[in-house]
């Protein structure tokens, strides 16, 4: 089950699959083309690692020099405990 | 059972890693929080050791086996120079955006959801075990 990253709507971003280290280069091309604020889905996520968590904290940083941010959204049990763990649920609005 | 298998030491070795381990969750009737802790310990363990062991192109070896009321991971990273991953300092998962840095994450996990990790390096080799009780 490969990574895919689609975009929905102007400001809305759909991932799923699996997000391991192997799927890095494809997510940085794919998250290197947000410009502006935007929602990531994770409802269809089914795994994430911490390169997978890396990246997003890179877009986070990005957009946020710019004033915009990344809203995450619907994430799995599992996902929501990790981003926990990191403390990440504290740099992103997760809803 | 224990299992155990050889990966070669490359990031795209992570998909048949998936497969040993579900393979080995199948044959357990274990549930889908186990395999996502087994893979989110594996990966992190093996990319490091694909990431930052790179003078030795050997294979990864990685064994599991149920023990009582758990699963005991362990990866031997063969021919390597002395590295304690276990003495990097941790990451503050408290500091705010703008001082957030890559690195480090991944083994802040791995502590973090692990009820025994040990690292031993002997003979050049690097052998890290996990074990994880499971409810």
């Amino acid at each position: 089950m490969m990574l895919e990253i689609e975009r929905t709507a102007p400001d809305h971003v759909a991932l799923s699959g699996r997000f391991d280290a192997s799927q890095e280069a494809k997510a940085r091309e794919a998250f290197d083309q947000i410009a502006d604020s935007c929602t990531l889905d994770l409802a269809e996520l089914a795994y994430v690692s911490s390169a997978g968590l890396g990246l997003l904290v890179a877009l986070q940083l990005r957009l946020a020099k710019k004033g915009g941010s990344v809203t995450l959204a619907n994430a799995s049990p599992q996902v929501r405990e990790l981003l926990s763990l990191a403390g990440l649920d504290q740099v992103f609005t997760v809803l | 059972m224990r299992r155990e298998r050889c990966f070669a030491k490359a990031l795209g070795s992570l998909r048949d890693v998936f497969d040993f381990l579900d393979a080995f969750v199948g044959e357990h009737g274990l549930d889908g929080n186990a395999a996502f802790y087994l893979h989110l310990v594996t990966e992190e363990v093996f990319t490091n050791m694909v990431k930052y062991n790179t003078m030795s192109s050997h294979d990864i070896r990685i064994a599991i086996d149920k023990v009582a009321d758990g699963v005991a991971l362990e990866l031997t990273d063969f021919d390597v120079e002395p590295f304690d991953p276990g003495g990097a300092a941790e990451v503050d998962v408290n500091a705010p955006l703008e001082r957030r840095r890559p690195g480090g994450l991944g083994l802040h996990l791995v502590r973090s959801m692990t009820d025994e990790l040990a690292y031993d390096y002997q003979d050049r080799q690097l052998k890290v075990t996990a074990y994880k009780r499971f409810a």
